[in-house]
């Protein structure tokens, strides 16, 4: 602890290396069920995930793929988020 | 000028977090810098990022550093608590340990770099490093305590030497030795010292508690040029105030008020002198100015007056502001504000930073570094990307703190990069992460 201030840091004030990357933008719709969800949920607050990726997740109105697919579509056109994968 | 700003499992901040002043590469907007010999300095940082990340944690970092520099030698005592000491909570290993800051600055062509670290009950590490000019860096001040032995190390060396024995004596467990040797008048510490007591300004614009409408009335009363700057700004920003006034007047509980109310206003008092001795006189009540705006009749010559405390929220917020704003620009202080946008309309918040970045407007080299969450301010033609900071919580909970400049970029060209739309598309980090009741509007 006390060996930070004493640390030799007093070189010509610089800043420091990029050491953060862009996160892509998801948008996951699931079908509609507690668990699917859940598991997204989860997955969008690991830590790994949550540095690369800024995730949305989604509850669909259930029914038929084409239908699931037309309400992300949907979504992903009405968000303030742009969305770099659906 | 400030050049770095470094905390250390303070609150909401774990592993040490820095905010840095430091131009990066980055060749738009060369006018928000000031170039040195070997390097350049910004003249504003924003602050992003979602509630509860550790925004204001920094501005309270810099407040407490500031607080504790200029009163520990002067309005504490043997066995005080340092109050606001306090460490980070959510891992075992760092509750009650201390906390440390860290300072950078350029003051003239001197480089300063202080720092200290201290739990509630006293001070563990106090050090300082002074360049001047060309010359290389040397370290005057070195204070070590170990918990172990109890006992506190202390090394002193150069121009420090002559004076250090006695300032050394009379600096308490709980106590700087900046503070006690600014005290004793020792003439090593004098820039720093005044650096921390009157050119680094800090203060929360949301705060209910709202004493800052003196700094400024209390120069729009005593010097009739600043007046004239204050309305000429308040007239042209659009609040429909033709002038103002202040007259100082001392509020005290009437005469034949319960003694209750006199005893309380005493401790009040006492209590306030703390912060601010000169807008209280302990015994009688509390000084303060009542300030006063004038408005244009319609269809007529004459005006009427309003107490500022019937303008708009915005309208006493810019008038509080708009004081230490100047005082800043003309004298080149560093200015700490906690949520900037308060109640301001967008542009005219832009127009306060733009203040800042104009070479005519601020000749000194005034720094304002601010938080907010007005996303339409995180825009390429106000900022630079080393402007703009982000602090996000990590997995532990603890604050993260970043520039844009930090960030490297994704598949897009960076010349093209939209940050507010990146910002609010959580490309950055440090916006919220809803969960589905937010997400799926979930409320039944």
């Amino acid at each position: 602890m006390s060996d930070r201030f004493h640390a030799n840091r007093r070189g010509t004030p610089k800043r420091r290396h990029q050491f953060r990357r862009l996160k892509t933008t998801l948008l996951i719709v699931c079908e509609g069920k507690e668990t699917e969800r859940n598991y997204f949920e989860k997955l969008k607050r690991d830590a790994w995930t949550s540095r690369h990726f800024a995730i949305t997740v989604k509850r669909g109105k259930g029914g038929s793929r084409e239908q699931i697919a037309q309400f992300a579509v949907d979504r992903k056109e009405n968000s303030a988020v742009d969305f770099d994968e659906v | 000028m400030l050049i770095s700003f470094a905390v250390e499992n303070f609150r909401s901040f774990a592993d040490e977090q820095v905010l840095t002043l430091v131009a990066d590469k980055d060749t738009s907007h060369r006018d928000h810098v000031v170039e040195f010999k070997d390097f350049g300095l910004l003249k504003s940082a924003v602050l992003y990022g979602a509630n509860a990340s550790g925004k204001s944690n920094l501005v309270k970092a810099v407040g407490f550093m500031e607080r504790f520099v200029v009163t520990s030698a002067t309005r504490m005592n043997l066995g005080d608590p340092i109050v606001g000491a306090e460490s980070f909570r959510l891992d075992a290993t760092r509750a009650g340990r201390p906390c440390s800051f860290e300072v950078r600055l350029l003051l003239d062509s001197t480089e300063f770099q202080y720092g200290f670290s201290a739990t509630i009950e006293r001070v563990y590490d106090e050090s300082l490093y002074v360049k001047r000019g060309g010359s290389r860096f040397s370290n005057p001040l070195r204070r070590t305590f170990d918990p172990e032995t109890g006992k506190t190390q202390w090394q002193v060396r150069g121009e420090l030497k002559e004076a250090a024995q006695e300032v050394i004596n009379k600096t308490r467990d709980n106590g700087l030795f900046l503070s006690r040797a600014a005290e004793m008048n020792v003439e090593f510490v004098k820039d720093l010292f005044l650096w921390f007591k009157s050119r680094l300004w800090q203060f929360d614009l949301a705060s209910p508690r709202f004493p800052w409408n003196e700094r400024t009335a209390r120069r729009i009363e005593s010097d009739p040029g600043f007046r004239s700057r204050v309305e000429r700004l308040i007239h042209d920003a659009d609040f429909g105030i033709d002038g103002l006034s202040a007259t100082e007047e001392v509020v005290r509980p009437p005469e034949d008020a319960p003694k209750e109310v006199h005893e309380l206003v005493r401790a009040l008092g006492k209590a306030v002198r703390l912060g601010t001795p000169e807008d209280v006189t302990a015994e009688v009540g509390f000084k303060r100015h009542a300030v006063r705006a004038r408005h244009k009749l319609l269809d007529s010559e004459e005006t009427v007056e309003f107490p500022l405390q019937d303008e708009s929220n915005g309208t006493r917020r810019f008038f509080a502001l708009i004081g230490p704003v100047l005082d800043a620009l003309d004298k080149g202080h560093v200015l700490l504000v906690d949520e900037l946008d308060c109640s301001m309309h967008p542009l005219l918040t832009r127009r306060l930073i733009e203040l800042f970045h104009s070479p005519e407007a601020n000749p000194q080299g005034a720094q304002l570094v601010f938080t907010t969450h007005d996303s339409t301010l995180m825009d390429r033609s106000l900022f630079r990307r080393d402007q703009i900071w982000i602090t996000e919580k990590d997995r532990k909970g603890a604050t993260e703190l970043f520039s844009l400049a930090d960030v490297r970029g994704g598949r897009r060209p960076r010349k093209s990069e939209a940050f507010e739309k990146n910002y609010l598309s959580g490309r950055y980090g440090g916006v919220p992460s809803f969960g589905p009741a937010l997400e799926d509007l979930e409320v039944r």
